[in-house]
This record gives structure tokens, sequence and C-alpha cells, in this order.
């Protein structure tokens, strides 16, 4: 099965040092850095969101940007899209790079993605704004996925993260390719032929997931939401 | 961004960019009705099997089953072991009304996940065997509402997807292979507003929706996804 080598916010932020490890390997950023270091000015935040998805999209988007307290509405929107820049602690919850305050990743949800998976980013966002550690987030989150408060990503969820801009991990260093994004079940991935050879469908090292989170795979497509070309 | 201009494929799609309404060069109905049925079938068994995996990398499509057309309907001419079952779809699967429904040229390689070859794949079987009984465009139509009222046909569950990445495969007169693409089943709802909640076919937008589908009574509104290579690692075309 073929894994993105190195890749993205979990959204689409995931790195490769743990393509392959069986558990958290060592981290540059084993611990949260100051919340301000994962805060930008709130214009750029709101422009770097909605370069996320194709203007037609995002224009009409709700707009989330991250404070000290969490993530507030920026813009309203009026066609049940919700773009955001995602932090890092979206990533895969044994990512080593789940602390890394460069991770910004730029991503429009579609309505079943505002309604199943955003509310999971949101609480880890909370939580993590609140102190928790990384276990203590896989710990609260299991917890809600086994009471029934989150659940896996609603059928048709997904995400564009078609902007230039961004910065998914310190491999790639910068937004990757062009993409759309859908959330599917754990165990869906095979179903979907997802990462196998030849296939356009690529996923992310599943080490770096665990079963109680939203697992992202990726389609690349052509042009970026500008509409130049990805080449 | 060039939206693509949808044309394509498995299972009803088809109509321009999105549009439900006839485009202007489809009045002269250059397929009026059925042509004679050989003119549908493939004389060489072989060859259908090749086009049929064509429609999806190797290392999905050789594990695939594999069914072929004959004068008494689609059979299985290879067992798979992954779930996925290829096929190559005659022009009959595309939307009632469409100007390419009895195009005998038409050969559409297509391979459906294991959901979707329990659920999708069913009615191109049905409307199928209703084809080889000599049913006409309208009696089909309204067969296949009969069936689905009734719950002879399934609804299909989540995670239906199909690829289409076949260069040989030739869609209809209009855009021939298309673009290499996947192929995503949502429910019906998805459908509205032109698949808003897709940002289907909105300006910039790698997603496209065929709103002539919703012609069709299939319970489900069909999204496609354009990708950069056919099914053998060439480039497609450039969207």
């Amino acid at each position: 099965m073929k894994t993105i080598a190195c890749a993205l916010l979990a959204g689409g932020l995931a790195s490769c040092a743990a393509a392959s490890a069986q558990t958290a390997p060592a981290s540059a950023y084993p611990t949260m850095a100051p919340v301000e270091k994962y805060l930008m000015p709130a214009a750029t935040e709101i422009a770097m969101a909605r370069s996320a998805g194709p203007a037609s999209v995002s224009a009409r988007a709700e707009v989330l940007v991250l404070t000290k307290n969490g993530y507030v509405v920026a813009a309203k929107g009026d066609n049940g899209w919700v773009c955001w820049v995602e932090r890092m602690w979206t990533a895969g919850l044994d990512d080593p790079e789940f602390w890394n305050p460069k991770g910004h990743g730029p991503t429009c949800f579609n309505p079943p993605a505002v309604r199943s998976v955003l509310p999971q980013y949101l609480a880890r966002t909370k939580w993590a704004l609140e102190g928790d550690t990384r276990e203590q987030i896989a710990k609260k989150a299991r917890a809600a996925y086994a009471d029934r408060q989150f659940s896996d990503p609603a059928p048709d969820s997904f995400a564009f993260m078609m902007s230039k801009q961004g910065y998914l991990n310190d491999q790639i260093k910068g937004p990757w390719h062009s993409h759309v994004m859908p959330f599917i079940a754990y165990d869906q991935v095979a179903t979907w032929a997802a990462g196998f050879e030849g296939s356009p469908i690529l996923v992310p090292p599943l080490s770096t997931f665990r079963r109680y989170e939203p697992l992202t795979i990726f389609i690349p497509v052509h042009r970026w939401s500008d509409g130049t070309v990805d080449p | 961004m060039n939206q693509p201009r949808i044309v394509v494929a498995a299972m009803a799609v088809i109509s321009l960019a999105g549009g439900a309404i006839r485009p202007a060069w489809a009045i002269a109905a250059p397929y009026a009705q059925m042509a004679p049925l050989n003119r549908y079938l493939m004389p060489n068994r072989q060859r259908e099997i090749d086009l049929a995996r064509s429609a999806a990398p190797p290392s999905i499509s050789r594990r695939a089953t594999v069914l072929v057309l004959d004068a008494h309907g689609y059979s299985t001419a290879e067992e798979g072991t992954n779930g996925f079952t290829c096929v190559v779809e005659r022009s009959w699967t595309k939307s009632f009304d469409d100007d390419n429904f009895w195009n005998p040229k038409v050969r559409a390689p297509v391979c459906y996940n294991a959901a979707a070859s329990q659920s999708v794949l069913r009615y191109t079987v049905f409307r199928t065997a209703l084809v080889l009984a000599g049913a006409s465009e309208a009696q089909i139509l309204a067969r296949l509402k009969q069936a689905i009222a009734a719950g002879r046909l399934p609804t299909p569950p989540n995670g239906n997807v199909a690829y289409m990445m076949s260069k040989q495969g030739y869609i209809d007169d209009h855009v021939k292979a298309w673009y290499p693409h996947l192929m995503f089943y949502a429910p019906k709802s998805a459908g509205a507003n032109a698949g808003e909640s897709w940002g289907a076919d909105r300006r910039g937008s790698p997603v496209v929706y065929d709103a002539g589908h919703a012609i069709n009574p299939e319970p489900w509104a069909c999204f496609f996804v354009p990708v950069g290579h056919w099914s053998d690692g060439s480039a497609g075309p450039p969207t």
C-alpha cells in the first residue's frame, strides 16, 4: 500500500517520520509551544482559510480563525461550508509533529464534514488550549467515540485543500499538492482501494492515526484554488 | 479554471456541463432507437475483459471480478478476490434523454468497489436485461421506476466508489474517453442546488456533477473528480 511519503494536515497534517512507526516516535515537538506561536493576524488567517477552496465556494463559506480561547467565527457564510486554517493537532494523534507550531493547513469543509468532523477538531483545539497533553487529548477523543459524542465521518464528508499557502509539515515545508480530501472511517481505506499502486486515492501513514479519530485520504487535482496549474 | 465538460459516464450520467437541458446539437438525434444487438457486443471476449480491467490500475483491476456482455446479458467472465467488479458499460446506462442513449459505439469501462458492486452495478444489469428484452427507452425508465418503488433494487449504502481511468473508453461521440476520473455516489439529496454540498460545477471546483442526472430515477447523485493519470500511468489531459 502506498502512503503519501510525508504527509499532511489531518485534515491533512501528518508527517512521514511516523510512517513505519508502531508508536509515536521521538519528536522535535514533544509538548505544546506557547499559544502565541500558533496564532496569526485575523485578516491573514481569513485570507488563508478562504484560499483552501475555489472562490466560488469559499467566498460564501463561514470562516473560523484561531484565538487564545479557541476558534471563533470571523465571517458568516451561507452555503454550509466552513473554511479555516487547521493547526497540527488536527493531524493524527500519533503524529510526531502534533505540536509543531509552524503547521498551517487551510481547508474548506463541506456540510457533512462540518457536521461530523469539524466538532472533533474544535474539541481537540479546546483541549489543547486548556493545556492537555497529546495523550490526554487522545484519551478524551477515545472516550467521546465510546459514548457516541463523536463518530466516524458522515458519508460524503470531504474538504478542499487547494491552497498554495499553508505549511503542512517540516518535510513538505509548504502546501504539498492541491487536493480533495474525503474523510472516511478507518476500515474503509481498503474498500476504496486507497493507497493501492497507481490509485489516484492516496493515504497518510496509517500508523499516525487511531481508530477513534477521523481518517483522511487524498485525491490530488490539477489546479490550485486560484486556477493555476499544480505541476 | 476551465470547467471540465462532463458528459460522462457510468450509470446514467451525461448531459452538458451540468445542464439538464438537451443541447442543441442533440436535436438531430442520430441514435433515436436501438441498433441491431450485435453492434453493442464485442465479439472478442478477451478484449472485453481487458477493456473492463483498463478502468482501474492493475493493482485493483487484476484481482477484480469481470463481467462481459453477450446476447443474454452480463455474466461473470472471471471471478475476483478483492470485491471490485469491472465491466464495460454500454450506452443505455446514460441518462434518459441523452442523445447517445442508443449509440452502439459506446464502451465505458468502469470498476466498482465492493459496495457499488452490490448496489450501483445492479442497476446496470437491470437496465441491460430490459434492453435485451426489447424495451424502449421509455419502457426502461418506467420499469426502473417501478422496480425502485417496489424495493426490488437496492439503495446504495455509504462508500460507493467507481474508477473510470481507461484511456480506451468511448463514453460518447462528444467526449470520447473524457478525463480519467473517480465517481462517488451520494444520496440523491446531495444533488440539491446543483450539488452545492459537494461544491460541484462551481467555477474553479475540481468536482463535477451532471445535473442531467436528476432525470434518472436511480437513488443517488453521482459526482466526478478528474484525476491526473490514466490507469496505465500516462498523464491525462489537462482540465
